[in-house]
């Protein structure tokens, strides 16, 4: 049998978990506010690669349950936060919200035996159906309690008054638990990296726990659906209920992303479940590659740093006087570009990844990885370590040496 | 009188106007039989009706005493029947090992199933390529993979379609051998096409044609059959499936 975990996983490990545990002391507060949400969002990939990537699922409308566990994470939240100043309930609500959402639609197109290039639609059209829904809960009666849905403008609280601002914001993850003298809130800010890490922690056990899931029986027969779903049924699985329960995990997965996104930002709106960021997902798992688990988040990282620094980036870039005026059009239509259109990078980059390598990213360089170990484990390791070492001794201490 | 395992009784499959499959059939526990007959005489129809893959238009099947008429793929797997597809339809992706643990584990559970994932490796002889992604398999191994998963859950009724396709002199001598093996634990249906085949099993023949069954003997008796000979030779148009 194969070792459950290779020295390259841990020499990956190692590379990835090091540096991301230092960056709240190695750079400003925004560097860690900034990677939780491509974790956030790599966490939503995940979700797509386990379906796709090992079931053959095409899940187009993963942010569907996305959104549905931040909406309900937000409204649960919102009138509970006051009352009993913590937010368990509405961990809890997101998470069966967008599995039970996930299972009555994985019910409905497994068991009714819906081909697998319609689940991509239905998926989709579930998430764009949400969308419109969410978009038109505008008015005065599209209220939960205290949390109102607000339509285009997302959700927010009503409080007790409208000078209430304090009540607005959906509520950042909260726990209070029996023994605490006070609640604790995970929040990212000058004061505290909490929030960071239980994004982090959220993603290294939910990459945890579905690298379990593909090495038991459930995983197995997925991957054997995914190449041959009559011969596993003539095995004697029912490959129903093995694609049901592999879509409703997922589904919850995503939801808990959706969950995290809500309590990061303190808001959700509508664009959640948008054609836009349903599309990112599957740009994300595509261009990380969608045959390993950590593509998603590679992907998400990549697509996000692109789009956020290319944005700041070129736009402020100085057309020097001298330009000729091809050279002046060009940049300026560049900048215009990249400006208004963040989704033509992720295209223009996804489709350059995919004509140079088939399978994203990530393999190839976990291929690296395994090839150059010694020199990895010898050298890039001690660099990396060093490198954050000297972030943090030199953003908290002052001792910079350069 | 030995047990009776399967019964198939006016079984009707049409394809738009052709009548693909219009079949009476009885199988003795513990047979070995060889189904043949031409191109088109709807072997592989019979057998995807059988194993749940394709839904029969009319008739019953009895499988162990039971209507399994319209069942599920997988609800006749569960009941002792597997199924060896013509098409090798192994799963490309996982080892060798893998591929016969799955068809083992459901029967025996995860541990259990590993060893008798262990022990078919080298009942198929391919034990030393067992931690080989199956898409590395040449053709005659990915048969023997077909089969050994066929027969690693310890079914009491194996179809086996075209076990022997593309498979050299020698290759197809192992296979023999390999049948008569599994042939002591279960049933064995086989179609097929290479007689040299059929008379190393000398089991009992049945002979389809236009999707009924034509003659059934012993090979013998089969072979002395002129109208079997000009279906084959191509004449057999003429004939008249006797009733």
């Amino acid at each position: 049998m194969r070792r459950v975990w290779s020295s390259t996983e841990t020499l990956a490990a190692l590379l990835l978990l090091l540096p991301l545990l230092a960056v709240p002391w190695a750079f400003k507060p925004y560097a860690a506010n900034v990677l939780a949400v491509y974790m956030i969002y790599g966490i939503l990939a995940l979700s797509l690669t386990l379906i796709w990537g090992y079931a053959g699922i095409m899940s187009f409308g993963q942010t569907a349950f996305f959104g549905i566990g931040a909406y309900a994470y937000g409204a649960i939240g919102l009138n509970w936060i006051n009352r009993t100043q913590q937010t368990h309930a509405a961990l809890v609500g997101g998470l069966v919200a967008a599995a039970l959402l996930a299972a009555v639609v994985g019910y409905f197109m497994f068991y009714g035996r819906i081909s697998d290039v319609y689940a991509s639609i239905i998926t989709l059209a579930l998430t764009l159906v949400l969308f419109a829904f969410a978009v038109s809960t505008g008015g005065d009666e599209w209220v939960i309690g205290v949390a109102r849905f607000g339509g285009f403008n997302g959700m927010f609280g009503q409080g007790e008054s409208s000078q209430n601002i304090a009540n607005f914001q959906i509520p950042p993850v909260t726990v209070w638990l029996p023994g605490m003298a006070e609640p604790f809130q995970f929040k990212i800010n000058r004061e505290s990296a909490a929030g960071y890490f239980l994004v982090l922690g959220a993603s290294v056990l939910v990459y945890v726990v579905v690298r379990w899931l593909l090495r038991v029986r459930l995983g197995r027969v997925a991957i054997g659906i995914r190449e041959n779903e009559a011969r596993v049924a003539s095995l004697g699985y029912d490959t129903r209920f093995y694609k049901f329960a592999l879509f409703t995990i997922a589904g919850a997965i995503a939801g808990l992303a959706g969950i995290l996104f809500a309590a990061w930002g303190r808001f959700v709106n509508p664009d959640r479940f948008g054609l836009g960021f349903a599309s990112s997902t599957v740009v994300y798992v595509l261009l990380g590659g969608r045959t390993s688990l950590l593509g998603g988040f590679v992907g998400a990282a990549i697509i996000g740093y692109l789009t956020s620094y290319l944005a700041e980036i070129v736009p402020f870039a100085t057309i020097p006087g001298d330009a000729t005026p091809w050279m002046r059009f060009l940049m300026e239509a560049g900048r215009r570009i990249v400006r208004e259109a963040p989704l033509l990078v992720q295209g223009a980059v996804l489709v350059g990844i995919v004509l140079a390598l088939e399978d994203g990213v990530t393999p190839p360089l976990s291929r690296l990885l395994t090839r150059y170990r010694r020199w990895a484990w010898w050298v890039l390791l001690p660099v990396v370590v060093l490198y954050f070492a000297h972030r943090v001794a030199c953003l908290q201490a002052d001792w910079c040496l350069f | 009188m030995p047990e009776r395992i399967l019964e198939v009784a006016s079984l009707t499959k049409h394809f738009g106007g052709l009548r693909a499959v219009h079949l009476d059939l009885t199988v003795d526990a513990g047979e070995l039989r060889c189904l043949i007959g031409p191109n088109g005489a709807g072997k592989s129809t019979f057998f995807r009706m059988l194993s749940g893959a394709m839904r029969p238009g009319s008739g019953t099947v009895r499988f162990r005493g039971r209507d399994i008429t319209g069942w599920d793929a997988f609800r006749v797997a569960r009941l002792g029947m597997s199924i060896k597809f013509q098409v090798a339809s192994v799963l490309e992706e996982l080892s060798v090992r893998d591929n016969l643990h799955l068809a083992a584990e459901f029967r025996f559970g995860n541990r259990a199933g590993q060893r008798r994932a262990a022990a078919m490796l080298e009942v198929i002889g391919l034990t030393e390529r067992a931690d080989h992604p199956a898409t590395w398999l040449s053709h005659g191994e990915k048969q023997w993979l077909e089969i050994g998963m066929a027969s690693v859950g310890e079914p009491a009724l194996i179809l086996l379609d075209e076990p022997t396709a593309g498979m050299t002199a020698e290759e197809m001598k192992k296979t023999v051998r390999l049948l008569k093996r599994l042939n002591e634990a279960a049933t064995v249906i086989v179609v097929e096409h290479d007689m040299n085949f059929i008379r190393m099993i000398a089991g009992r023949v049945t002979v389809m044609h236009q999707g009924e069954v034509f003659a059934e003997g012993s090979m013998e008796e089969i072979e002395r059959n002129d109208g079997v000979r000009d279906i084959y030779l191509g004449k057999g148009s003429h004939y008249v499936v006797r009733r």
